[in-house]
């Protein structure tokens, strides 16, 4: 109990409610303008939370991700752009609903059950993580190294477009995060005499670069075009809420569930979450023709996933240090650099932290109620902000939160190195995020790797002894086999159902 | 897609064989077998296997596909005028990198953000007006609130 009451003290002071509010606005002005991220909002806050304390820092960055992935829900309902590829899964479901005239039942519909699926991974969030934190007190460098890969291969093999150049992007990560000092052995990596180099790639600009600046570049190359709205005024938002929760609340569970444990698995977050539930509630519809020309009920059980997927994705991330999707990979590296090291001792030593931030994941996705109407009210003018005006503006943020860092113009460059890299990884649809993965968890996919060789002698098959390590490792094979496995599924089907 | 994966696919074995190759001169930690190079060897190996899967997959591909006609790549659709203003970003940054210590902040952010929005076809008035406020904004963000020490320049400072 008083951890508990420990952490109501640790939110209710100003510096964590303000800067937890502001980075909700933040958020949510970024994720409702089109083309902007959830992931590339957390990466220009990152900065910011640099010059804070530890909970500040977490409670701005999950208040930020909370709202931006909600936000996300506004362009790609009004404008049929996906603010964020989390809501890619029904954006022509709700641009069909906007062309109908109800962009405002669409618009309510995203708002109530983003907020109750938030709560609704808040609470598993809350169960689930202790409990989790006893076992992976047991856990030693063979189970750490399984579910470092395991997250690494869910990122790669679960919903990409192709595993391969998913993979490359991870090893051009896992790459990156040797060079310099860190390592076992404490030699320099790969530094060519450069002494920046020595302490490794620079997290946050490498991040900003990554995600920001390549959209920039994306953006002078291709031209930024502004897009026409369809309806323009909105209605009441809250109109048909109550009606909603009695005819889908089952739709509700539904995705609220499914989100959760997609965003528990390491690896596999939001995006992923909202193309299952969007697939899974058209096959268990009474109405599936309704499905792709404005109807709410897949609307409401993937936009429940995706907000739920977000509270899950903290549980590995928590207990394990094993982020589940890109923004927590991009938090992990900040509790690094806090000191605040992610694991199952965080829940022993400091248990009020642990309980302040499930605090601050109820605030948050209460905020989102108020916060998102606003938005939605506005939408109009935050849709119109020129993406010519918008696009320079974000370089200029980016040059001066990487420079923040160090106060070094080496960050700068990093940030530019890292841009152009993640430019053309993109233009050649080599995904951003398993890189971003295989930076943050490179160093302890190392660590465990090679702590497990020298205790097993060099044995391999060590890391199948203990039982844990070898459940973890086979479903990790299992994973990586999928693809294969697949293939042959297909290739048995097909003579059958080609002669049906 | 075709051609730009087996290009991809190439640079990227490339690339690994030269990190295997450099890894060799990593020193061992003293009595054990394992150290500084184990770990980019393997990543560097899985890169290079990659790297050859891509071009082989393509070009196994292109055996296929008619001659000339390539499948829809985005950097295709790239035009040369594209191309410069994204050489013309890179350079505004690289500028900022060389020459902010001298001009000091508010007059390099001001020439990369004034001239980024130019590049985007921004009237050079807006582009001029918005700049300053987004100056004064970051400035005091920064430099006042987070006590950043931005440079100052040494040949007008402020």
């Amino acid at each position: 109990m008083l951890a508990i009451e420990k952490a109501v003290g640790l939110v209710a002071t100003p510096s964590v409610l303000i800067s937890v509010f502001i980075a909700s606005v933040f958020g949510m002005l970024v994720g409702a303008i089109p083309g902007l991220t959830a992931t590339m909002a957390i990466a220009l806050l990152v900065p910011f939370t640099f010059f804070m304390d530890p909970l500040p820092a977490v409670g701005a960055m999950i208040a930020c991700s909370a709202m931006a992935i909600f936000a996300g829900d506004i362009p790609s309902t009004l404008l049929r752009i996906p603010g964020t590829p989390a809501s890619a899964a029904y954006t022509d479901e709700a641009y069909a609903m906007t062309r109908n005239g109800q962009a405002e039942t669409a618009l309510g519909a995203n708002l109530m059950f983003s907020a109750i699926g938030g709560l609704f991974g808040t609470a598993v969030l809350i169960v689930a993580a202790p409990a989790l934190a006893e076992v992976a007190l047991q856990f030693s460098s063979f189970e750490y190294f399984w579910l470092a890969v395991l997250g690494l291969t869910c990122a790669i093999f679960i919903g990409a477009v192709s595993p391969l150049k998913g993979l490359i992007s991870l090893f051009i990560g896992l790459l990156v995060s040797t060079i310099g000092l860190n390592n076992p052995a404490g030699v320099p990596r790969f530094t060519f005499g450069y002494t920046e180099l020595m302490g490794g790639i620079e997290f946050i600009p490498a991040m900003v670069g990554l995600f920001a600046v390549s959209e920039v570049l994306r953006a002078m190359v291709h031209g930024a075009i502004d897009l026409p709205m369809t309806q323009r005024k909105i209605g009441n938002l809250f109109a048909n809420w109550g009606k909603m929760v009695k005819t889908y609340w089952r739709q509700q569970l539904r995705g609220n569930t499914l989100g959760t444990a997609i965003g528990i698995l390491p690896g596999a977050g939001a995006d992923i979450a909202a193309w299952v539930a969007y697939a899974l509630s058209k096959k268990m519809s009474r109405t599936p023709e309704k499905y792709g020309k404005g109807h709410v009920e897949g609307i409401i059980e993937s936009t429940s996933a995706n907000n739920a997927a977000l509270g899950g994705a903290w549980v590995p991330a928590l207990v394990f240090g094993i982020p589940g999707d890109s923004i927590t990979a991009i938090v992990i590296g900040v509790l690094f650099i806090k000191g605040l090291n992610p694991g199952p001792t965080l829940f022993i030593y400091n248990p009020e932290n642990i309980y302040a931030v499930f605090l601050i994941f109820i605030l948050a996705n209460l905020f989102m109620i108020p916060l998102g109407w606003a938005a939605m009210k506005g939408a109009g003018y935050i849709l119109r902000v020129p993406r010519r005006v918008l696009m320079p503006l974000i370089l200029g943020f980016s040059i001066v939160g990487s420079f923040a860092v160090n106060n070094a113009t080496y960050g700068i460059v990093i940030m530019l190195v890292f841009g152009v890299l993640g430019f053309l990884m993109e233009e050649n649809e080599i995904p951003v995020a398993p890189c971003i993965l295989g930076i943050v968890l490179g160093p302890l996919v190392e660590e465990n790797f090679v702590t497990s060789m020298i205790k097993s002698n060099g044995s391999f098959l060590a890391f199948f002894e203990r039982p844990i390590a070898g459940v973890l490792g086979v479903f990790t094979i299992l994973v990586v086999l999928s693809p294969l496995i697949g293939m042959v599924v297909r290739r048995m089907r097909g003579p059958a159902t080609k002669t049906a | 897609m075709v051609k730009s994966d087996i290009i991809i696919g190439l640079i990227l074995t490339v690339l690994g064989v030269a990190v295997i190759l450099h890894a060799q001169s990593f020193p061992d930690i003293p009595g054990q077998e394992y150290g500084a190079a184990v770990f980019p060897v393997i990543a560097a190996s899985a890169l290079a296997a990659c790297g050859l899967l891509l071009a082989f997959k393509a070009l196994r591909r292109r055996a296929t596909v008619p001659e000339g006609v390539d499948v829809a790549h985005s950097m295709a659709g790239i035009t040369p005028a594209g191309w410069l203003k994204g050489l013309a970003t890179i350079a505004l940054v690289l500028f900022y990198c060389l020459f902010s210590d001298q001009l000091g902040y508010i007059i390099a952010m001001g020439l990369v953000l004034v001239g980024g929005m130019m590049l985007l076809g921004v009237r050079w008035w807006v582009a001029i007006l918005i700049s300053a406020i987004a100056i004064f904004a970051i400035h005091e963000l920064f430099v006042v609130l987070m006590r950043v020490p931005l440079p100052r320049g040494t040949i007008i400072p402020f």
